[in-house]
């Protein structure tokens, strides 16, 4: 049989066109602003380790580090929150928990970040601030609510990965004689791995991103971060603190830079999902 | 003298009698159009309440105010998408040069060391909080206070809040060790310092209340009255700014700023009001 070639409509194909020439003149503007600034800026030491005004040294390197350090354990806590949410959904599950957990889970995807980082603020921040001493705004802190920021987008990753495969092996690995813990621990898992290695970097390119959390929750003091509890400042959080200061010299400038790197953070990221996704 | 000459001579004094009694804000009487101001957030009471008074006599006249910082102030009136900038800060020279902006200073604004009201401490000399910002001195016990880690509280670069502070407290050389948690405006500022009981920041004098304590300074407290008569020495400039010489509704706005009316609303919300330059 031969199938004729649909010819798409041409709105569809000029939506498509409009996206991609939006999307690649973002990246154009982001990257020749940032090379400009890198040259103009050559005596800010923009990529240096010191971020000193009066010096006028305005080194990114403590809030990349600390960027990273934020997206790595809020990942870390995420992932273990969504696999054990995970458990939970599975066909096996008594309706009675798998249901509401399913809408409750839908739900968190609709609360906006400021409603966390403001409950945090008044609720976590104390808490930490009295188990760990200082000013409860940290690494650690921010991490937990990045956490639960991205909890639900890792949980429903790993839920739509699993469909209907659980089902599927459900009936033939109770005959061999698992239990259905042990099928999902040691089939289905080890089945989706490719999923669960997206829904991870999906959850680190989010925390990498997010502006308001770290901004509310992680203290924001321009230094390496030595422990979980000390105070660190984002990229993201540095461009929402700076933008609303400086319109000219060096921290200008150190802006124009971090947009830049979170660019190619969130890129990087997009180009390992593509690349699972392939192997998938 | 004539009915004709009498006559005239009662509607000069009628003129000169309501001329004398106007309010600055009758000028707005009339009046059409909109004014938008953005930029510091110290300022915004003083805006608020002046665009209040306005409204009243000219319903006409609407008038937006926005925050967003010093910053948010320069570049929005620099490129023509408000008529007024706010800064907390003078202008830099790079900005002038940039934008082409006018600044007109109308009020002083002390800047105030605050800590949790639950903290014990209520004096300090500047000696002391450079010992603290230098890491020197770490907890409340070893100033006679509570045992209790001092979490250092500053404002983003670029705030005026912050370059007063650095500039006429610190001083110009001294260089910050402490890792210090970064707000971006003087609400953050107070909610910070009103939720953690070793908290240790800065906010404008008008933003002092019950839910900070102002921390008296080399035995000055830090009100407005201090300010002003220099004893507090802790003081900036609040300005607007605006794209060229201001005209039209603008141009009203800031000299009814100036006015004696406008001198009553600065000092309600807690500033030094300043003569036109």
């Amino acid at each position: 049989m031969i199938y004729k070639k649909e010819k798409i409509p041409c709105w569809l194909q000029a939506t498509a066109y409009a996206v991609a020439s939006f999307v690649c003149a973002l990246f154009a503007f982001i990257t020749i602003t940032a090379v400009n600034a890198l040259m103009v800026g050559g005596h800010y030491h923009l990529l240096g380790t010191t971020w000193n005004v009066k010096k006028e040294l305005y080194g990114l390197t403590p809030m990349i580090v600390s960027t990273l350090s934020l997206a790595f354990l809020s990942t870390i806590f995420c992932s273990i929150l969504a696999h054990g949410l995970f458990f939970w959904l599975r066909p096996g599950t008594t309706k009675w928990i798998r249901v509401p957990l399913q809408v409750f889970i839908t739900f968190m995807t609709t609360i906006p970040t400021v409603v966390y980082s403001f409950t945090a603020l008044f609720l976590l921040v104390p808490i930490i601030r009295q188990v760990t001493g200082g000013s409860g705004l940290s690494l650690f802190s921010a991490s937990i609510v990045l956490a639960f920021q991205g909890l639900p987008t890792q949980v429903l990753i790993l839920h739509n990965a699993c469909g209907d495969l659980e089902k599927m092996y459900l009936s033939p690995c109770r005959a061999l004689g698992l239990t259905d813990d042990q099928t999902t621990l040691f089939v289905t898992l080890p089945l989706i791995r490719q999923s669960r290695i997206e829904a991870t970097l999906v959850g680190f390119g989010r925390a990498m991103g997010d502006a308001l959390i770290p901004t509310m929750i992680a203290g924001n003091a321009l230094t390496f971060p030595s422990s979980p509890f000390d105070s660190v400042r984002s990229l993201a959080a540095h461009i929402s603190l700076t933008l609303s200061s400086e319109v000219t010299g060096g921290e200008h400038l150190s802006l124009l830079v971090a947009a830049f790197l979170l660019l190619c953070g969130s890129g990087l990221i997009s180009f390992f999902i593509h690349r699972l996704g392939g192997k998938q | 003298m004539n009915f004709k000459k009498s006559l005239m001579l009662l509607s000069l004094m009628c003129l000169s009698v309501t001329y004398a009694f106007a309010a600055p804000v009758d000028v707005f009487k009339g009046q059409k159009g909109e004014i938008s101001i953005a930029g510091g957030t110290a300022h915004i009471p003083v805006m608020t309440e002046a665009a209040k008074k306005i409204s009243t006599i000219a319903p006409d006249v609407v008038i937006t105010i926005e925050g967003g910082g010093s910053g948010v102030g320069v570049k929005k009136v620099g490129e023509g998408i408000v008529d007024i900038g706010n800064t907390g800060r003078a202008l830099k020279q790079e900005e002038i040069n940039k934008y082409g902006l006018v600044s007109f200073p109308f009020a002083i604004d002390g800047v105030a060391l605050a800590v949790n009201p639950k903290n014990t401490i209520s004096e300090l000399t500047d000696a002391q909080i450079r010992e603290i910002f230098s890491g020197k001195i770490n907890n409340w016990k070893q100033l006679g206070g509570e045992d209790l880690s001092i979490n250092v509280y500053g404002r983003e670069d670029g705030s005026g809040t912050r370059q007063t502070f650095d500039d006429l407290l610190l001083g110009k050389d001294f260089k910050i060790t402490v890792p210090v948690n970064t707000v971006n405006s003087n609400g953050a500022m107070k909610t910070s310092i009103a939720n953690d009981p070793g908290a240790l920041g800065y906010v404008g004098i008008g933003h002092l209340d019950e839910s900070i304590k102002g921390i008296v300074l080399n035995g000055v407290e830090p009100t407005q009255l201090n300010a002003s008569t220099g004893a507090y020495k802790i003081t900036r400039k609040l300005y607007m700014n605006t794209k060229g010489l201001p005209e039209g509704l603008t141009a009203l706005f800031i000299d009814y700023l100036y006015s004696d009316e406008g001198a009553d609303i600065i000092k309600n919300s807690g500033y030094i009001p300043l003569p036109r330059p």
